[in-house]
C-alpha cells in the first residue's frame, strides 16, 4: 500500500517529462497529446492531462494557439516556449542519467 | 418520445437526451466542487469541455445526431472522475493514485456491496434480479424460490413490495458495478458500459421503457400494468390449459356428452357426428377441429410464459402469424362446412298417413319404449336418452299430437310424416322411411312415444306429427282427461321415456 505514494511521485514526475517530450517534437492539441500517451500506456484517466497542461502553460513552458477546426470544436495547440525547451532538456538528462544508475542498480 | 437539451461548447452545438444532459450536469458539477480552490479552474474546465466536445463529435454521425445517455457515460468513463484525477492542489493524480484509489475503493466496495435493484435484467420491478446480483445467485434460481414463496406462505408478496419500496434502482453503470460488488475502475466501467451497449442494441423497446419513467405517476403505472400483465398471463396460461384439458376429456373422448345411446351405451361425439355427416365431411371437420385445439393451447401457454417471464422468443412472432394464417383457414373452412351442410336441409317434404276413422269417442295411450339394450353401460332410467340406435334405426322419443276440429261428424287420426333434403326426392324417401305404427282398438288409441328411422338416412330433421279431428261436442281422453279442440288447435305431447319417468318418479 506504501509503495503507491513512491510511485506516484515516480509517474508524476516522468507525465510532465512526456508531455513535454511529445511537444518538443511539434506542437500538439489534447487529444493528440492523449492519443500519444495512451499508446504508451501512460496515461488511462483522461482528466489527468489537463490540470497538468495548465500548471505546465503557467511555469510559462508551454504556450497555445486557438485554431479553428471544420470538423469540430476549435482546438488548442499548445507549443512549447524556448523555456520549455530548456525544461525540457534538464529533465531529459535527468531522466537519461536516472534510468542507467537504475539499470546498472537492478541488473 | 423524449426531451432534450441543446448545450454548446465552444460555439459547437450539441442535443442531448434528457438523462445524458443530467449526467453531464452532475458530472462538471462534481468537476467543479473538486476544483472549488483551485487557481485555474476556468482554464482546466475549458480543456475538459472541449475533450467533451471532441469526444461527442465523434460519436455524432449522420445517422445518430442526438448524444444520449450511454455516450455520456463512456465520456466520463474516459475522462475519470474528479477524484481520479484532482488532488487537493490541482495536482495530477496518476496511475498509482489513481489505482490506489480505486483499490481502496474496491476494497470497500467489495466488503460494502449495495443492494440495488437490476433494471436491466428485471422482470416486474427488479427485486429478483437485484437480490441474485448481491447475493450471486442465478437468477432463475431467486425467482422460482419467490414463486415457491408466494404461493406457499404469502408472505412474499408484501416482501417484495416492501423491498421495491425501500431498494434503490441501479441507475447509473457504476451503480451496477456496486451492485454485484465489483471493483470500480476505469476498466471495469467500460466494460460495464459495453455491456449496456450490447443489452440496447438487443432490446431497444426494454429502454424506451426505461427511459419513459418521467414522473413518479407513470413510474406508478406502469409497474402496476407489468404487475397486471403478470397477473392476466398466469390466469390466462392456467385458464387455457385447464379449458384444453377439459375440453379434450369431455367433448372428443368423452362418453357422457351427447343423449344419444346405442347397443353399446352412450356414444361419444364422433359417433354422433356420424349420424349427421359423411365419413369425410366428418373426419375433415375433426381433424380440422384438433387441429385449431392444438395451436389453441400452444398459443395460450406461449403468450402466458411470455408475459410471466417478460422475454421474447423469437420464434413468437412466427407463431403469431401462423395463427392468424390457420384461425382465417379455418373460418374459411367453417363456413363452406356450414353450407355444405345446410344444402342437405334445403328441401323438406311432408306424407300423410291415415291410421283411422271413427265415430266413437276414444282414449289416447301411448306405451315408452323400453330399453332393452344389452350394452352393461348405464342405460338406467336415469340416463335414458332422447334418441336410441338400434338395430341400424333411430328410435327419437317423443312428438306432438294435434287436435282440431273436424270437417264432418267422424273423428279422423292420421300422421304426417316429414324430414329435409338435399332435393325434393331424397327428403321424399327420408319421410318415407320413417316408420310409426299407431292402431285404434276397442276405443283406444295405442300409440307408441317413438318413430324411427332408418340411421343411413342420417339426421335430417325427421318430424312426426300426429293429428286428430275431433267432431263438434265430442271429446276424447286422454291421461284422465278430456279435451275438445275449443280453439283451432290443441297441441298434446307425448313425452319420451326419460321424461315419463320423471313424472312417475321412477
Amino acid at each position: 500500500m506504501n509503495a503507491e505514494n513512491t510511485q506516484a511521485q515516480m509517474r508524476k514526475g516522468i507525465l510532465e517529462f512526456c508531455i513535454l517530450s511529445i511537444l518538443r517534437k511539434r506542437e500538439a492539441y489534447p487529444s493528440e497529446i492523449l492519443d500519444e500517451l495512451k499508446e504508451a500506456k501512460l496515461i488511462v484517466v483522461e482528466g489527468t492531462l489537463y490540470p497538468l497542461l495548465t500548471r505546465l502553460k503557467n511555469m510559462e513552458l508551454l504556450t497555445y494557439r486557438w485554431e479553428e477546426s471544420t470538423s469540430g470544436p476549435p482546438r488548442k495547440y499548445y507549443s512549447l516556449t524556448e523555456e520549455g525547451k530548456n525544461f525540457h532538456g534538464s529533465l531529459a538528462s535527468t531522466w537519461t542519467e536516472l534510468s542507467t544508475a537504475v539499470n546498472r542498480l537492478t541488473h | 418520445m423524449k426531451k432534450t437539451t441543446y448545450i454548446n461548447i465552444k460555439g459547437l452545438n450539441f442535443i442531448l437526451e434528457e438523462q445524458a444532459y443530467e449526467s453531464l450536469k452532475n458530472y462538471m458539477e462534481r468537476l467543479e466542487r473538486k476544483l472549488a480552490n483551485i487557481q485555474d479552474k476556468e482554464e482546466i474546465i475549458e480543456d475538459i469541455e472541449l475533450r467533451i466536445a471532441e469526444l461527442f463529435s465523434q460519436k455524432l454521425s449522420g445517422s445518430k445526431e442526438v448524444i444520449d445517455l450511454l455516450d455520456v457515460e463512456s465520456t466520463i468513463a474516459a475522462l475519470g472522475e474528479p477524484e481520479q484525477y484532482i488532488d487537493e492542489d490541482g495536482e495530477t493524480e496518476t496511475h498509482e493514485k489513481r489505482d490506489s484509489i480505486h483499490e481502496n475503493r474496491s476494497a470497500d466496495q467489495q466488503s460494502e456491496k449495495k443492494l440495488y435493484r437490476d433494471m436491466e435484467n428485471a422482470s416486474i420491478a427488479g427485486v429478483c434480479s437485484g437480490l441474485a446480483a448481491y447475493f450471486n445467485i442465478e437468477l432463475i434460481l431467486v425467482r422460482i424460490i419467490f414463486i415457491v414463496l408466494l404461493l406457499g406462505g404469502g408472505f412474499a408478496f408484501p416482501l417484495y413490495v416492501i423491498l421495491w419500496i425501500v431498494l434503490p434502482k441501479a441507475n447509473t453503470h457504476i451503480d451496477r458495478l456496486r451492485m454485484r460488488g465489483a471493483p470500480i475502475t476505469v476498466e471495469t466501467v467500460r466494460d460495464e458500459v459495453e455491456m449496456a451497449a450490447q443489452r440496447l442494441s438487443k432490446s431497444s423497446k426494454h429502454f424506451q421503457q426505461q427511459l419513459r419513467k418521467d414522473t413518479v405517476f407513470t413510474k406508478g403505472v406502469n409497474s402496476l400494468g407489468r404487475i397486471l400483465s403478470k397477473i392476466i398471463g398466469f390466469f390466462l396460461l392456467i385458464f387455457g390449459l385447464l379449458f384444453s384439458i377439459v375440453f379434450v376429456f369431455v367433448f372428443i373422448l368423452g362418453k357422457g356428452v351427447v343423449p344419444v345411446t346405442d347397443e353399446a351405451g352412450m356414444l361419444t361425439p364422433y359417433e354422433f357426428g356420424l349420424l349427421i355427416l359423411s365419413p369425410d365431411q366428418l373426419n375433415f371437420v375433426w381433424w380440422m377441429g384438433g387441429a385449431m385445439l392444438v395451436i389453441f393451447i400452444i398459443y395460450t401457454v406461449a403468450s402466458a410464459m411470455r408475459f410471466i417471464l417478460q422475454t421474447r422468443y423469437p420464434w413468437y412472432k412466427y407463431l403469431t402469424r401462423f395463427i392468424i394464417v390457420a384461425v382465417t383457414i379455418s373460418i374459411i373452412v367453417a363456413i363452406f362446412a356450414g353450407t355444405t351442410i345446410t344444402r342437405e336441409f334445403t328441401f323438406d317434404s311432408e306424407i300423410k298417413k291415415e291410421i283411422a276413422t271413427t265415430d266413437e269417442t276414444f282414449e289416447i295411450q301411448y306405451s315408452s319404449r323400453q330399453s332393452k339394450t344389452q350394452g352393461n353401460k348405464n342405460i338406467r332410467s336415469r340416463n335414458h336418452s332422447e334418441l336410441t340406435i338400434k338395430n341400424g334405426y333411430i328410435f327419437q322419443e317423443g312428438y306432438r299430437i294435434r287436435l282440431k276440429e273436424s270437417m264432418d261428424s267422424s273423428f279422423h287420426i292420421y300422421y304426417v310424416r316429414s324430414a329435409n333434403g338435399s332435393s325434393n326426392n331424397i327428403s321424399l324417401e327420408r319421410a318415407q322411411n320413417i316408420r310409426f305404427s299407431g292402431s285404434l282398438q276397442n276405443k283406444i288409441l295405442h300409440l307408441p312415444n317413438y318413430y324411427s328411422y332408418p340411421t343411413k338416412d342420417k339426421i335430417r330433421a325427421q318430424r312426426l306429427r300426429l293429428i286428430i279431428e275431433i267432431p263438434a261436442g265430442k271429446t276424447v281422453k286422454f291421461r284422465d282427461e278430456y279435451y275438445t279442440p275449443e280453439e283451432d288447435s290443441y297441441e298434446l305431447w307425448i313425452p319420451s321415456t326419460h321424461w315419463n319417468n320423471q313424472d312417475w318418479g321412477e
